[in-house]
């Protein structure tokens, strides 16, 4: 299931409404804007309703008002999803799915709402808690199958923000068989391991290629006991065994000794942890979207191309729909416009420019010449070449 | 002195435009510079191919850049128009082709004509937001579709290369007539120059000689006098030339 266009407000007539308007979205999105446009808030809107869908999150008492409308698979008219929430104060003021034509489920503020129930052949009444949600409260795979789609997406969206550590700072506890949380992107280690322990080389071998690819050369990587924890007694002497307390160490093949992960350069542990946890999630769980805000941010201009790049191919593979943010000239100028998305912000409203609502303009803009950071630093996307007459000198 | 930079996409447009200014100005009243700039973008590298001695008497200084490649023209001409101002040069001239791997496909004299109002506007555009201290007058020609059409255009020379090669000859085995038809109309005429020259057993590739003897057998005095107001692309490169000149 795709996520074709979103369509999100919060506090609706309010001083402090945010709207958001044009997101349409492709199968790879580069969400380009200045500071504080938006950027960040799209994303975080989107793994919002994501959580709440998937049951990682429940509704909070909030005072604002948020109101999303996404739709799905939208390229085939009896296959397009229609999802609609409306929330305030932690309940739900309105649910709506629709499938294709067909209303598949209504709910209003009391809780109280009708399903189509697929074995029965008819629509059925319910009442549910008014904070929870009927897409996730009422999921069976009999009789409401089609909110199995809807659950799929939401639980296996990702989204990491690749300004943070990614977990550079978090080592690996003993977890005692318990299921590590894939939406937890601190937990880098445990992940690794995982991968590791399922996959073996082919993942281990993964991993080495994609650094190499953005020009981080590691000859090998794995786990250890945090070299802090052996103070000054000889590794051998310690019963590794009774000992899980692990971090990553990489051995660069530039270098005499392994690095541990909290000497790794920050650009280069963001890249290793991205890295790690994509190849992870295509390896073990078909991730349906991947969110990624501030893609690139710490990294030189030839590691930020060649991170783009590598993302570019994976998600080309069509394995997954990736949405990128970013205000790093570097990363614009390795995405093809295509691709983009550009904020215009307005008082209470992030307005969307892209390929679908304005095609000749990103179309013209190829003519110039001009890199792509040019289409955004000159605000070429909000007026195109104008009318002005040619002057000759 | 007065200084003038000229951009160019590649060897033919700088040796027509080497050629041009030396026979447009009196010889001892101009000295130019020929640098050659190659590598990928953020690794450009000039190197010199040409220059000569300045003199009391020289009054035109031009430095013709070799782009190696249509696309690079105008970011060339960005990334070093600063540079340029800062040192003299009072006006920058682009010369570039419409025709480029990207309308290779397109079939039509109209889709041709669209793409080159295009690009005419789109790098326009590109130089028009160029930020500089001391701004000076950035131009940008765009050969229809090729330099090439205004050696077609010029038909003088083509006995010159070979007796054969008469207008009646063109005009009998290729259909078309280069005194009497509109050259910039012609799709591929790098192409069209080829086939001329298969006329006689010859063959045209661009390689440095045959530039060379195209160019060295060129009339300018008829390019300069006639062909600036028939074949407008030429018009308006030497009109840009004149501006400066004078």
């Amino acid at each position: 299931m795709k996520l074709d266009l979103i369509s999100y407000c919060e506090d609706d007539n309010l001083a402090s409404e945010w709207r958001l308007e044009g997101c349409r979205l492709g199968n790879i999105n580069l969400i380009v804007g200045k500071n504080a446009s938006g950027k960040t808030r799209i994303l975080r809107s989107i793994n919002l309703l994501a959580s709440l869908l998937c049951g990682n999150r429940n509704l909070h008492p909030e005072k604002k008002h948020r109101n999303w409308t996404l739709t799905f698979d939208s390229d085939s008219e009896n296959n397009q999803k229609i999802y609609k929430l409306i929330t305030q104060d932690g309940k739900v003021l309105e649910e709506k799915y629709d499938v294709g034509n067909k209303n598949y489920c209504t709910r209003g503020s009391l809780g109280k709402g009708k399903i189509w129930a697929t074995q029965v052949g008819n629509y059925i009444d319910f009442q549910i808690p008014t904070d929870e949600l009927v897409a996730l409260k009422k999921r069976d795979t009999i009789q409401h199958p089609l909110f199995e789609d809807i659950f799929k997406w939401s639980n296996s969206l990702i989204s990491y923000q690749f300004g943070t550590d990614l977990g550079r700072r978090i080592i690996d506890f003993p977890r005692n068989q318990r299921k590590i949380d894939l939406r937890d992107t601190e937990q880098v280690v445990a992940i690794f391991k995982s991968g590791n322990r399922e996959f073996g080389s082919s993942f281990i071998e993964a991993v080495k290629s994609d650094m190499s690819s953005v020009g981080y050369n590691i000859t090998n990587i794995g786990t250890k006991i945090p070299g802090i924890l052996l103070a000054e007694k000889a590794e051998e002497e310690i019963d590794a065994k009774n000992i899980k307390i692990e971090c990553i160490f990489v051995q660069e093949n530039d270098l005499k000794v392994a690095t541990e992960q909290f000497l790794i350069s920050q650009g280069m542990f963001r890249t290793l942890s991205l890295i790690i946890q994509i190849n992870y999630l295509l390896k073990a769980n078909k991730p349906s979207c991947i969110l990624i805000d501030d893609i690139g941010e710490g990294l030189d201009f030839e590691r930020s191309q060649a991170m783009i790049k590598l993302l570019i191919n994976k998600a080309e593979t069509g394995l997954f729909q990736l949405v990128m943010t970013t205000n790093d000239r570097f990363i614009m100028n390795g995405v093809p416009l295509e691709y983009w998305s550009v904020i215009e912000r307005k008082p209470g409203l992030a307005k969307l420019h892209n390929i679908n609502n304005s095609r000749e303009i990103f179309e013209d803009f190829k003519f110039t010449g001009l890199n792509n950071f040019d289409f955004f630093a000159t605000d070429f996307y909000l007026e195109g070449f104008e009318e002005e007459e040619i002057i000759e000198e | 002195m007065r200084k003038l930079a000229i951009f160019v996409e590649g060897q033919t447009e700088q040796i027509f435009v080497e050629n041009l200014l030396r026979e447009i100005v009196e010889k001892n009243h101009i000295s130019i510079e020929v640098k050659k700039i190659s590598g990928r973008k953020k690794h450009r590298v000039s190197n010199p191919i040409v220059k000569d001695q300045v003199t009391i008497e020289t009054r035109f200084y031009v430095l013709i850049y070799d782009s190696s490649g249509d696309t690079q023209v105008v970011s060339d001409i960005r990334d070093q128009c600063e540079s340029l101002s800062s040192n003299g040069y009072e006006r920058i001239i682009g010369l570039r082709d419409v025709y480029c791997k990207s309308i290779a496909d397109k079939t039509s004299l109209d889709e041709y004509i669209a793409y080159k109002l295009s690009l005419e506007r789109g790098l326009h555009y590109s130089l028009s937001t160029v930020i500089m201290t001391d701004p000076i007058p950035m131009n940008i020609v765009l050969a229809v579709m090729e330099i090439e059409s205004w050696f077609l255009s010029e038909w003088n020379h083509f006995p010159k290369i070979d007796a054969k090669l008469t207008l009646d000859k063109i005009q009998t085995d290729l259909g078309f007539n280069p005194k009497t038809d509109n050259m910039e109309t012609r799709l591929h005429p790098s192409s069209d120059i080829d086939k001329i020259y298969r006329l006689v057993g010859s063959s045209y590739d661009k390689n440095k000689d045959q530039i060379n003897s195209i160019v060295s057998k060129l009339d300018y005095e008829f390019l300069y006098l006639k062909l600036i107001h028939t074949v407008p692309s030429l018009g308006k490169f030497i009109g840009y030339i004149n501006l400066f000149l004078n």
